[in-house]
């Protein structure tokens, strides 16, 4: 698979999880293990530009699959917009949500940069945080919308 | 939460996921999306010896718009079968309920409709960790003969707590099983078979296959109702469908059906008979509510987080409104 | 200062943690990775009470790949407790277990499939022994012990008793007795507890694991695994959360450790989501029975209180748990003559701790009949609230002085921008708006550990280094350390760096759960820094030919009052010390003037807090009454925090406490049982909100510049989260005509609340009251 924008080749067990070996085999520590029962949204991942929750996806269901993880959606040394506009708005407290939430954002922002607040709250409905109370994470996307464009499928 | 170990087959034809399953039965379920098998396995609620993806094979994803039907390969993402052209013009009901699905923007890009169809039925005492059942008796699903909502009850009551099922009921869906002898047809109604332990009307050869929705004939109204603590990531306590086609203000044709109760849909016969062929009336509502309550009344147990008494109320709410929406009133 | 002066004080800056957990960066616990590390996995009892007649591990320490195998057998068998007086629990069971989930073996081994190998052959022989699962049976006569030394069941009591509340009841012309249940809630934060422990060969052992004070886990681990505090060395590191659920010491960190003793590697455990919900801590159910007496216009004269709070199998901080709810109204609302008799009551369920939203049941209760008592004067919730607010300057009941208060601004404040008392007079049809009121002190008696200490260093390009031994859960305490350290420094916020919460290098400090670590560890912070910055001074007064009394640090710069382009940079001064011998090490502490002799049970009076926040919530609701449903409409929280160090920091507080106290608290958020056994471990069937939940929130940051906090900063973390839910369950209350006592409000019980609608202003449920219990009248 590509993660990230590199091609990966990891030898994986039928009952590997695409977030065991995220983590564990390359070292990707931004996926968030939350609940393992595909729940809390923690370990959100973007798998061929669409999230997934990786804790119930087998890693051999993401073979030839495009993934991207938190650590993958900055470009050359600058954030990305909505990792920007997380951090000017107040929209992180703890952190532990925070890279599933803003994977599962750039997704909406990637297929719909203009979304209404129903949509932004219906895309991000997976993705539980017990900190913010959402609102300023809401801002954040808010502020983002209509400002990118949608992005390359990665 | 590690997984247990077992096989894994990426078939690239139906034909040779057949074939696997023939050899293996039940012991090798089918992985479409994986978000209720695969929690399912870290619960070890199942010890499969292999799984077979449906990752490869193009013929069981895809739908089809025929000039009267709809037909809807089983393995086709929640979020196609949304967005889909002809699924959103003739069946609106279909969207409404896949939208309530889950973690609204994630759980449809792996999910599948016919995962969803073959959702395993849920009880509170059933889908816990291996840790949590270790200290519990077993019960009609875990080896023993009982179950732990209803003393002495003779199969498993789970609730089909599937958010699509009561909609392709409603819709008189048919279902193409795919199985070692060839094909065959049946009305989505009766695929259910109301025993929680073994909830399909399937052998073990067989794959669900595809899903085929006849166009309704003339327009139709209709109402997706569900109840559930939460907006998001809950499955329903009590759902209900009804759809209607109403012709120069007479009910030409009425389903109503009531889910999220026991291990398989209801559908409220004595509530189509009563409509249909009649003007659309406000007290054909309330009339379908206490027949709903009476139907929940037989098929609900304390098995859910929402108490028993309270979602048998509730199942007279749900129907009485999707009547009442479905009928326009 | 005033506050336009200030560079970073006061302003709505972006948190300096952020960018790290945007990007992935951020360590936490179940991230770190270290050579030859171990797998570590617990062996739980699956039983609520039975005696451990016996536990064979000879199967699992034969398992290839098996490093260490701990049981009861492997410690001394000595019980601990926050509390001398509470000592009821061994970390590793030994006799018996009291809950499912409870300690009794754990295995350290190559990887995850090879522990769990090994856990499935350890064999334990249980006796099982009848259980009970709530307060009631708890305390009845042929209730099961559950703690030898504990007769009854009774944990712990707390007794309060001020002015003369029996006197002053026959004044009163009206009096209500009511009693109000919670439900247990739960912390749910999205971060499941994990622990890293890693031995060395100098008899030393680090810990990385999430707290809410590193020192006091140090010091509990110290003594349970007997090693000199110096050679335990609790780490920084990165904190999914906590709301009070994780801060006194768990059979978590000393298993780990043991683990990691034994095998002489380093051992990591990371607890399932089902673990963190059984295994550390919850919230109290609570049976609260209130007697209020009031004059004729409304003002309270007397309470009586009675608590039951069901503690599950050990003691927690017990007695600290059982006395905040109380103590958080008696700061909230005035009244001279009270008492209170708080039990804490052991059942056979997972141990309950501390909560943001302390005892619902309390709090709610106090509120709710607050509305019905004005209900019944005729007067309406706002007029009331106002009639018995606490003012500034008043003493409270149990003899704490009030330094600063801004209740009464706060009731004004929501009740203008809800528009309260026209919505109350036109009511819509199923729509209701309600309020509450809360208090929260910040920092209690903490004995030795009250207090906090910092020193800084600076760099010789002038950049400088707190050390601080205050602790960040994700509320934002490094940031708030970081600003206020940027202000005195005058220094950029980048040019901050933070050494904090390890217990090797940083000085001690409170810790977080006592809403202590903005007043005390942001004033020991802010008075190293001006201790620094005096040094600076006196330095730079040489070099600027002045006093050091007419010099400014700002800008990175030093300067004569008035001439900011004359100075000299701060470099310049710090090298110039360095040259002089005299180098700039800044040091400062903070301790919080409190009584140190009071104490929860047995001297229950005292300054309790040198001071206390102090707010109202309004919420609106519509209801559904054929469904029960709730849905939000919108809240407004005032909060008066004494003054806000990051406005954009503290409306986050708000707002994620309105979720968690409000909509998800008093909305849905209960733990349910089957034969203490929990059926809702995970967050799909515990209902914590989801984004699509959420009403529309407004902030309103009230300051009274209190005068012992830094800048007058007091806390903004927990007081939001109670009285979101005291305002959602009045709202819900008004909009169907109904006083609320069983809590949540899920929808089968506003539903059977709407059915069994009673005439007249009662409570919707009546319950067994909680009663005066005998007991030995002192905790040893």
């Amino acid at each position: 698979m590509t993660v990230n924008g590199d091609p990966v080749d990891v030898a994986a067990p039928p009952s590997a999880t695409l977030l065991e070996v995220l983590r564990d085999e390359l070292g990707l520590y931004g996926v968030k293990e939350g609940c393992s029962e595909g729940v809390c949204g923690a370990c959100t991942v973007l798998m061929d530009g669409q999230p997934v929750r990786s804790c119930i996806t087998l890693a051999l269901e993401a073979e030839g699959a495009t993934i991207t993880t938190i650590e993958g959606i900055a470009r050359d040394g600058a954030l990305h917009p909505v990792q920007e506009a997380f951090i000017a708005n107040g929209a992180v407290q703890c952190g532990f949500c925070t890279p599933g939430m803003i994977l599962s954002a750039k997704s909406l922002l990637d297929r719909n940069n203009n979304p209404t607040d129903d949509e932004i709250k219906t895309a991000l409905a997976g993705n539980f945080c017990r900190c913010t109370g959402y609102t300023k994470i809401l801002k954040a996307v808010r502020e983002v919308s209509g400002q990118t464009k949608p992005s390359q499928t990665d | 939460m590690l997984l247990p170990s077992f096989e894994y087959y990426a078939p690239t034809s139906l034909a040779e996921a057949l074939r696997i399953k023939n050899q293996l039965g039940t012991s090798a379920p089918i992985l479409a999306g994986g978000t209720d098998l695969i929690v399912n396995l870290k619960h070890r609620l199942a010890s499969p010896v292999a799984v077979i993806s449906l990752k490869n094979i193009k013929e069981m994803t895809g739908i089809e718009a025929k000039p009267d039907s709809v037909v809807i390969k089983a393995g086709t993402s929640l979020a196609q079968t949304a967005e889909d052209e002809a699924v959103r013009k003739h069946f609106p009901i279909l969207v409404k309920a896949i939208e309530s699905i889950g973690a609204t923007g994630i759980q449809r890009f792996r999910g599948t409709i016919g995962g969803n169809l073959c959702l395993s039925p849920r009880c509170i005492l059933y889908n816990q960790s291996l840790f949590w059942r270790s200290g519990k008796d077993k019960c009609h699903r875990t080896g023993g003969k009982d179950c732990l909502a209803l003393e002495k009850s003779e199969s498993c009551n789970a609730v089909c707590s599937s958010d699509t099922v009561p909609v392709l009921v409603a819709l008189s869906a048919q279902l193409t099983i795919a199985g070692s002898g060839g094909k065959r047809s049946i009305p989505v109604s009766e695929f259910f078979t109301a025993k929680g332990e073994s909830p399909f009307n399937l052998t073990p050869d067989e794959i669900v296959a595809e899903i085929r929705l006849p166009i309704p004939w003339g327009p139709t109204s209709w109402s997706y109702q569900r109840l559930s603590f939460r907006s998001a990531v809950d499955f329903p306590y009590i759902n209900a469908a009804a759809t209607a086609i109403i012709e120069k203000g007479k009910v030409e044709s009425f389903r109503a059906v009531l889910s999220a109760a026991g291990p398989a849909p209801i559908i409220l016969k004595e509530v189509e008979s009563a409509i249909k062929g009649q003007k659309p009336e406000p007290e054909m509502a309330k009339k379908a509510g206490e027949i709903a309550l009476k139907a929940a009344e037989g098929a609900i147990v304390d098995n859910a987080l929402a108490p028993k008494d309270y979602r048998i109320k509730m199942a007279a709410v749900v129907a009485q409104r999707a009547v009442k929406e479905a009928l326009g009133l | 200062m005033l506050e336009q002066e200030y560079s970073y004080i006061g302003k709505s800056l972006p948190r300096v943690d952020a960018r790290s957990k945007v990007t992935g960066e951020a360590v936490f616990t179940a991230d770190i990775s270290l050579p030859r590390m171990l797998v570590g996995k617990i062996l739980r009892s699956p039983l609520p009470h039975a005696r451990i007649l016996n536990v064979d591990v000879s199967r699992a320490k034969k398992v290839r790949g098996v490093h260490a195998v701990v049981t009861g057998a492997d410690t001394a068998g000595e019980k601990w407790g926050v509390f001398r007086y509470t000592r009821d629990q061994q970390l590793l069971c030994v006799d018996k277990v009291r809950y499912v989930g409870d300690e009794v073996a754990a295995v350290a081994a190559v990887d995850e499939e090879t522990a769990l190998e090994a856990l499935n052959l350890i064999q334990v022989e249980y006796e099982e022994l009848p259980a009970v699962f709530d307060c009631h049976s708890a305390i009845a006569p042929d209730a099961p012990l559950i703690h030898d030394d504990w007769p009854r069941n009774i944990n712990v009591n707390v007794k309060i008793d001020v002015g003369d509340v029996d006197a002053a009841f026959k004044d009163c012309s009206l009096i209500r007795e009511d009693t109000f249940v919670a439900e247990e809630d739960s912390y749910f934060m999205t971060e499941p507890y994990a622990v890293v422990a890693n031995s060395h060969s100098d008899g030393s052992i680090e810990v990385w694991m999430p707290n809410a004070s590193p020192h006091t886990k140090a010091k509990a681990l110290s003594n349970a695994l007997k090693l000199p505090l110096s050679k335990v060395n609790v780490r920084k590191i990165t904190i999914g959360g906590a709301f009070g659920g994780r801060s006194d010491v768990f059979p978590a960190e000393f298993i780990t450790c043991l683990l990691s003793l034994k095998s002489e590697r380093p051992v990591k455990v990371v607890y399932s989501r089902e673990e963190n919900s059984i295994a550390t801590r919850m919230g109290h159910a609570m049976i609260t029975t209130i007697k209020t007496g009031v004059d004729r216009e409304g003002r309270v004269l007397a309470r009586d209180i009675v608590s039951y709070l069901d503690g599950g199998a050990y003691s927690s901080t017990g007695p600290i748990a059982t006395s905040v709810p109380f103590l958080c109204h008696e700061q909230t609302y005035r009244m001279e003559n009270v008492r209170f008799h708080g039990y804490r009551i052991y059942t056979n369920k997972p141990v309950r701790g501390m909560i943001r939203i302390h005892g619902r049941s309390f709090a709610c209760g106090i509120d709710t009949q607050l509305d019905m008592i004005a209900d019944e004067l005729g007067i309406d919730p706002v007029t009331i609230r106002l009639r018995n607010a606490r003012q500034p300057g008043d003493t409270t009941p149990t003899g704490s002085h009030v330094a600063s208060c801004g209740l009464v601004e706060c009731i004004e404040k929501t009740a203008e921008k809800s528009d309260y008392l026209s919505k109350l007079k036109n009511p819509k049809p199923n729509h209701g708006i309600g309020m509450g009121c809360n208090s929260v002190q910040t920092g209690f008696p903490l004995g030795i550990r009250g207090g906090s200490q910092a020193f800084i260093k600076f760099h010789e390009d002038g950049g400088a280094t707190v050390i601080s031994g205050v602790v960040d859960n994700g509320q934002g305490n490094d940031n708030m350390l970081a600003q206020i350290a940027a202000e005195e420094l005058g220094l950029p916020l980048e040019e901050i760096r933070l050494i904090s919460a390890d217990t090797e290098v940083t000085p001690t400090d409170a810790g977080s759960y006592s809403m202590i670590s903005t007043f005390g560890g942001g004033n020991a912070v802010k008075t190293a820094a001006c201790d620094a910055k005096n040094q600076l001074f006196k330095v730079a007064a040489g070099m600027l030919k002045a006093e050091p009394t007419d010099l400014i640090l700002r800008n990175r710069t030093v300067y004569v009052k008035g001439s900011p382009d004359k100075g000299v940079p701060i470099e310049k001064v710090v090298r110039k010390a360095l040259i002089m011998g005299r180098p700039i090490m800044g040091r400062g502490s903070f301790s919080p003037e409190v009584d140190q002799k009071r104490e929860w049970i047995t001297n229950p009076k005292g300054q309790l807090s040198q001071t206390f926040s102090f707010g109202a919530t309004v919420t609106e609701v519509e209801v559904d009454p054929e469904t029960g449903h709730v849905k939000a409409l919108e809240v407004t929280a005032a909060q008066d925090c004494g003054f806000a160090i990051n406005p954009m920091v503290v409306e986050g507080q708000f707002e994620g406490g309105i979720a968690m106290g409000g909509q998800g608290g008093m909305l849905g958020e209960e733990h349910r049982w089957h034969k203490g056994h929990l059926l809702n471990p995970t967050m799909l069937e515990y209902k914590m909100p989801s984004i699509k939940d959420m009403p529309k929130i407004n902030s309103i940051i009230v300051e009274t510049i209190d005068p012992g906090g830094p800048y007058g900063a007091k806390e903004a973390g927990m007081s939001v989260a109670m009285s979101a839910a005291q305002a959602y369950c009045n709202a819900i209350g008004n909009a169907l005509g109904i006083y609320f006592n069983h809590y949540p409000l899920t929808s089968e019980r506003i539903l059977d609340a709407i059915e069994n609608k009673k005439p007249g202003i009662r409570t919707a449920w009546e319950f067994e009251p909680a009663k005066i219990l005998e007991t030995d009248s002192e905790q040893s």
